[in-house]
């Protein structure tokens, strides 16, 4: 176990702290603009694994289909036939062009990184005087910062080290907000269209409930995490927009807004119930930027999605139809 | 995700970073008994004639302060600590005086509380104590750091007397000599005070004599030796400055070598107070180095390194061999137990073995080596053969042999 935590000290921790310090001397003794840099610097070294990944979870979605096929086949199907089925999913894998853990290779590399970020941040700026005795241990003897140390915790009226509930208006509420803001709109963008209904779900709870969970416990996070979290998110936005080519503002907007369609719609049936009447809707292909990204990618995969799309739509028609009766 | 969110608040829950640890207090000997501030921020009394704490001489009674990194002081009847604790950044901090006899507060209800973080060792002149602070908490507009003047007596009005206003954080605790304090603030700057009763003051202020500017942060304490300040900074350096020949304001490249001033540049954070004698002052640095330095020229006469880092002060001891005594340093390590060194050239002497970590100035009392372990035991050995001769534990009173 030891062995991991050297590991993990000379890997990970004192690269990062050396170089958040490094950039403090460079950019005019600036904490703030330290970890702003160094979040963009890390995201931008993280492309190619992001761009893998983003490329992954597509070509995943794209079998999806096929894939639910080969599950229905064998559906209720035991022995011989359930290795046929492993052996044939395995075949589609590797026509598609997918690994099974493509997905998360990636997102598993990336994980070291972010923790030891996240945590040489907070030891950069110890607010112990055991935190800063041991900050010594941390920094390389070459490192011209280490005679900066502590280092001036001040950006844009904000202290970096303190909590962020202890910090004035409105950067109290302020930055809650912007995170979970901020890291709704970049889990919308990941966040990969499904047919699978359970899946669905899931995204949909991730969706809301990690920006609503990260927003509040930015509230006792000290400000310094919360920036560097806020510009990881902001910069995460940027580059899934040059990967995947989604509109961030209009997937935020409608997300609250809704589209122009089911806007209309909704007026529709609203002014249909207060004359009484029933209206049939028909089918809504923006109802949700979920949907139509998986109507795109169906569409363009598959004879068959052309099939499950008309009878999903129809199927969303009838539902809305019994509703509005 | 989910595992991704998990992972992340448990590295929070691991690295909370705002919580003072417990502190690096030492004991200090008043005849027969010792005052040490334990893990909790309670100062506790023992008695080295029994070999146990007194259980009825506690402060507070209640819940500890917190934590406790510096020596608590012996005036007369009387002994002076300070402890805090911070929940989130909220911090609360107590400076107090007790009675040595009883252990009760000399000012009756308890001692002076500050919204702030307490570290350093109390200074003390006369009727007055002198504290460093960092920020108060509920001033908003305050400044970063204050130098407290305490009215110790106890039938004093008001327990503060008045307050200057640092340039950042004090971790440094003060240093009296005369009528003069000395203070140092995170921001490198060393403060002169003029501590006297002097009516003609209209401002706390205008009391500061002069400043002087270090190259980096000084978190250690100041030793003040026969006129002569020493101490060291984070920036890897350790400073001898003679008091009377300074009187405005100076930075590191106005050291005057002709006044016996000198800069040595130590290669690692001082933390430790330098500690003098026959004109050697011992160095100690973070990555484990002593030196010794010859006090008039300020030249390197030797150096050594143990494991760990050296965070408070080694202690001066004669230590026997056959029917000679040689003298030595005892260093606490932060890595594990208490090391010998020769003052002659720094070789590696012998060891008193703590299995823990220190932080804290070891005592040297009646023939015996006493040193507060960072897991909250207080262990004593004997000078001589340097074997473990007790040990309690400072929380609880349990006997740790």
């Amino acid at each position: 176990m030891e062995i991991f935590g050297l590991l993990w000290q000379e890997i990970i921790m004192r690269p990062m702290i050396n170089s958040l310090a490094l950039l403090y001397q460079v950019l005019f003794s600036n904490f703030g603009l330290s970890i702003i840099v160094f979040t963009v610097l890390i995201r931008l070294a993280m492309i190619p694994l992001t761009v893998r990944q983003t490329r992954q979870m597509k070509k995943m979605q794209a079998i999806q289909p096929k894939l639910k096929a080969i599950q229905d086949k064998y559906k209720g199907k035991k022995g011989d036939a359930r290795r046929q089925m492993s052996s044939e999913t395995m075949g589609l894998y590797k026509d598609a062009g997918v690994s099974p853990v493509g997905c998360l290779g990636p997102m598993i590399i990336q994980m070291p990184i972010w923790i030891g970020f996240y945590r040489a941040i907070l030891r950069t700026m110890p607010s112990t005087p055991e935190g800063l005795a041991n900050l010594s241990d941390l920094f390389y003897s070459w490192n011209p910062a280490i005679s900066a140390v502590p280092f001036n915790s001040q950006f844009i009226g904000l202290s970096l080290v303190d909590l962020v509930s202890a910090a004035a208006l409105p950067f109290n509420y302020l930055l809650p907000v912007l995170v979970g803001a901020s890291m709704f709109l970049q889990q919308k963008m990941t966040t990969n269209p499904t047919t699978d209904p359970r899946q669905k779900q899931t995204n949909q709870m991730m969706l809301w409930m990690m920006p609503i969970m990260f927003g509040a416990f930015t509230w006792q996070f000290p400000a310094g995490l919360a920036v560097y979290i806020l510009f990881s998110n902001v910069i995460g936005v940027v580059i899934q927009y040059y990967v995947s080519g989604k509109q961030p503002i209009e997937l935020f907007g409608r997300s609250f807004l809704g589209t122009d369609a089911s806007r209309a719609e909704r007026a529709a049936q609203v002014a249909a119930e207060a004359a009484g009447t029933t209206t049939v809707t028909t089918p809504d292909p923006e109802e949700s930027d979920e949907d139509d990204q998986s109507t795109e990618v169906l569409r363009k995969n598959s004879g068959r999605s052309d099939r499950n799309r008309t009878r999903r739509t129809g199927r969303r028609t009838r539902r809305r139809r019994n509703k509005g009766s | 995700m989910f595992a991704l969110v998990f992972v992340m608040f448990a590295a929070v829950a691991c690295v909370n970073d705002l919580t003072p640890e417990g502190g690096w207090s030492g004991p200090v000997a008043e005849g027969e008994d010792l005052y040490i501030g334990n893990r909790d921020g309670h100062l506790v009394k023992f008695d080295a004639a029994s070999g146990n704490l007194e259980n009825s001489w506690r402060y507070p009674s209640g819940d500890g302060l917190g934590a406790t990194y510096s020596n608590a002081v012996v005036i007369g009847e009387n002994i002076y600590s300070v402890g805090y604790t911070c929940n989130g950044d909220r911090c609360d901090g107590e400076i107090f005086g007790l009675s040595l006899a009883t252990g009760t507060s000399i000012w009756g209800q308890g001692g002076l509380e500050l919204k702030t973080k307490l570290v350093g060792e109390v200074g003390v002149s006369g009727d007055t104590l002198f504290v460093g602070t960092t920020a108060i908490g509920d001033e908003e507009d305050g400044a970063d750091g204050y130098f407290y003047a305490i009215d110790s007596s106890p039938d004093a009005a008001s327990i503060t007397k008045w307050r200057i206003p640092l340039d950042a954080n004090s971790f440094s605790g003060v240093a009296v000599e005369g009528n003069t304090a000395f203070i140092a603030t995170m921001a490198g700057t060393l403060y002169a005070i003029d501590v006297s009763d002097a009516d003609d003051v209209s401002s706390p202020s205008d009391r500061i004599m002069w400043t002087f500017e270090a190259e980096g942060a000084i978190a250690g304490p100041i030793n003040v030796v026969d006129g002569k300040l020493y101490f060291g900074d984070l920036g890897s350096k350790a400073y001898k400055l003679d008091i009377a020949s300074r009187s405005v304001s100076s930075q590191l490249s106005e050291v005057n070598s002709g006044s016996g001033e000198w800069v040595f540049e130590a290669n690692a954070w001082v933390w430790a107070k330098p500690v003098i004698e026959d004109g050697v002052v011992y160095v100690s640095t973070l990555d484990g180095s002593i030196h010794a330095i010859d006090d008039s020229s300020g030249s390197e006469k030797w150096s050594a390194s143990i494991e760990g880092q050296i965070v408070s002060a080694p202690t001066l001891f004669d230590r026997k061999r056959g029917d000679t005594r040689e003298r030595a340093l005892a260093v606490p390590s932060g890595e594990n137990n208490v090391w010998v060194i020769s003052v002659i050239d720094g070789r590696e002497l012998g060891v008193f073995v703590t299995n823990e970590p220190v932080k804290s100035t070891p005592l040297i009392h009646n023939d015996q080596l006493y040193v507060h372990t960072l897991n909250g035991d207080l262990k004593w050995f004997s000078v001589d053969d340097t074997t473990q001769r007790g040990c309690v534990d400072l929380k609880g009173g349990g006997r740790c042999d």
